[in-house]
């Protein structure tokens, strides 16, 4: 882990105005993917997961903190040709693939769109990087679905179709928001292992948004969990998976439904629902709904601080 | 939703498809009046002794009767639909592009921008539309130019605000976000990924700008603040009010006002077997 990452958080948060205040979306995180890295980024709807993906991409501009882009350097206050060179080596993967086309567009026009805009006028490249991008997105063959409109299209021949859209640049950054989530069970194998090939063969660095920790194990080398906008727990996904220390973590795996004998979990339910982000309790944002808090987690906000080599947790319960 | 052509969709209604095979009628009455009308929308009829031909009641040689100044009324009505057309479609048009683009823009942008232009939307809306353009008329000269440039200016707000409404919402889907992540600018994205869907829309308050254009035209025609130089339905309709012939001619004043009701039905038929394509919930009613 020595290497320069590709992307690197620092202190990054956005906030939106809210009614009375401001609604802090992400609160303040710091993040590193290397190149080949999956980083799973992981908490219940409402957590910021998706607002930090987007603010990583510079599709929301930054609150405050910084990021750092390999061979690019700081984005904050990027001018506009910056930002083009960082648009394309950063993409992204939405959820739903019914809204990720315009469905107004062919497979075609939308897959050229961002290669007419990065290689303007080089009509025979931009070919050859969509058909590229549509095989390695497992469009095969690639021209019978030039000309299909999206309601043509299966959900998942569109998420192909969206993925071969954001890897036709060949980015070094690839932000995949819940890609499977809206995808029928069968299908979403196939999905998973075209984005851990991207990484292990393409060297891209991976963010990959969930909210379900059974597609982590099969994609991701690193978990990220995130509630409220802070990143609870961060280290190796096997060590996450198989013994999470932050309460919150221990909660999600233990929702995860197991078949077969893997042993016995213990059973940890929270009560209540994620709290808004617009009204964050004092101390420790989790302990409402903590099963283990005591006196300190309603007076202290607990630091990410490292246990063991790898991994990092932020409860007061490792002090 | 399955993609369909307009034409077919308004085919399938069975209003829709009477609306237009009226609709066509009437432009083909427009195109070729010069071989249907036997007169001139100006022109005279005499009889034998060249005596004018005043308030005849239709007969063989005038289909719909004459004018108290002798004018051929079935001949009046036929140049009519040229008028109707021409106003009905470059009002129409003029409007609707005029407020699509508002609309992009100021839903697009958002912020002062949008708060400007939608002020100015609201000022719009709150101008009655008969007094003004009669005021303005009064202070210019009465044309054709002046009537279907003041139709624009009392129809653009409603689309401004609709297709405003529309890229609010489209705005936030992610295919505009994708193209956001590809590098696209405001002017890409507006005119690639949101203008193909306001398209639709835009067409729907196209022919309903049409029908409203020839209602205002006729509406300010009948007052008496119409383009003298041509002969439209309200023109028409107002003459045969000045010479008092109302009740008396009703050979002069069923034709113009027929042909004013039957056109602007037909054209709402069109629109709203459009509509039902846009807006499934209609159908229930």
């Amino acid at each position: 882990m020595s290497a320069e990452p590709v992307i690197e958080a620092r202190a990054l948060r956005k906030s939106f105005p809210a009614r009375g205040g401001a609604l802090k979306a992400v609160d303040g995180i710091d993040l590193a993917i290397q190149a080949g890295e999956v980083l799973g980024l992981v908490g219940e709807s409402g957590s910021g997961k998706t607002t930090a993906g987007m603010t990583l991409l510079q599709l929301h501009e930054p609150t405050s903190g910084e990021i750092l882009f390999q061979g690019i350097g700081s984005l904050k206050g990027a001018n506009r040709r910056t930002l083009v060179a960082f648009r394309r080596q950063a993409q992204i993967v939405f959820q739903n693939p019914y809204e990720a086309l315009n469905p107004r567009e062919t497979v075609e026009q939308a897959l050229r769109e961002p290669l007419i805009i990065h290689f303007p006028g080089d009509k025979d490249a931009q070919r050859e990087k969509m058909l590229r991008a549509m095989e390695r997105a497992g469009l095969i063959p690639a021209e019978t679905y030039l000309s299909r409109y999206p309601h043509q299209l299966s959900g998942g021949q569109l998420q192909r179709v969206a993925i071969a859209r954001a890897i036709a640049l060949e980015p070094r950054f690839l932000v995949a928001d819940e890609p499977v989530s809206m995808l029928d069970v069968s299908i979403r194998a196939g999905i998973l292992n075209l984005i851990r090939r991207f990484a292990s063969e393409l060297k891209m660095a991976v963010l990959y948004i969930s909210h379900d920790l059974s597609t982590m194990r099969h994609v991701c080398s690193t978990i990220a969990v995130m509630y409220l906008g802070r990143i609870v727990e961060e280290g190796p996904a096997e060590q996450i998976l198989d013994a999470p220390l932050h309460p919150y973590a221990q909660a999600l795996v233990a929702a995860v439904p197991m078949m077969g004998g893997r042993g016995k979990r213990p059973r940890v339910q929270l009560a209540g629902a994620i709290p808004n982000a617009a009204e964050l309790p004092p101390g420790c944002r989790f302990h409402p709904r903590c099963p283990k808090a005591f006196a300190r987690c309603r007076e202290a906000e607990p630091q990410l601080r490292s246990i063991g080599e790898t991994r990092r947790v932020a409860c007061h319960l490792y002090d | 939703m399955i993609e369909r052509s307009g034409l077919a969709t308004i085919l399938d209604h069975p209003s829709g498809a009477a609306g237009l095979a009226v609709v066509l009628l009437f432009i083909a009455i427009a195109i070729f009046a010069p071989f249907i009308a036997p007169y001139g929308p100006f022109e005279v009829v005499y009889n034998a002794d060249q005596s004018v031909v005043r308030l005849a009641p239709p007969d063989g040689r005038t289909w719909f009767g004459t004018t108290n100044q002798g004018m051929d009324v079935f001949s009046q009505m036929v140049w009519g639909a040229r008028v109707a057309l021409l106003v009905g479609l470059l009002s129409a048009i003029g409007s609707v592009v005029l407020g699509t683009i508002i609309g992009l823009v100021s839903g697009y942008f958002g912020g002062w921008i949008d708060e400007i232009l939608m002020r100015a939307t609201d000022i719009a809306f709150g101008i009655p539309f008969l007094p003004f353009a009669m005021v303005v008329i009064a202070i210019a000269r009465p044309s054709l130019v002046l009537v279907i440039l003041l139709v624009v200016f009392f129809l653009w707000r409603t689309t401004a605000r609709v297709v405003r409404a529309q890229v609010l919402s489209l705005k936030a889907r992610p295919f505009v976000w994708a193209a956001r992540a590809a590098g696209a600018g405001p002017a890409r994205i507006i005119v690639h990924q949101i203008l193909p869907n306001v398209l639709p829309l835009a067409f729907l308050y196209m022919a309903i700008g049409v029908q409203t254009g020839v209602m205002l035209e006729a509406a300010l025609s009948f007052l008496g603040f119409g383009d003298p130089n041509v002969q439209s339905w309200g023109i028409m309709l107002n003459a045969a009010f000045r010479a008092g012939a109302m009740r008396s001619a009703w050979w002069w004043v069923l034709p113009p006002g027929l042909a004013l009701s039957f056109f602007v039905i037909a054209v709402f038929m069109i629109t709203r077997a459009y509509e039902e394509r846009l807006n499934p919930q209609l159908r229930m009613i």
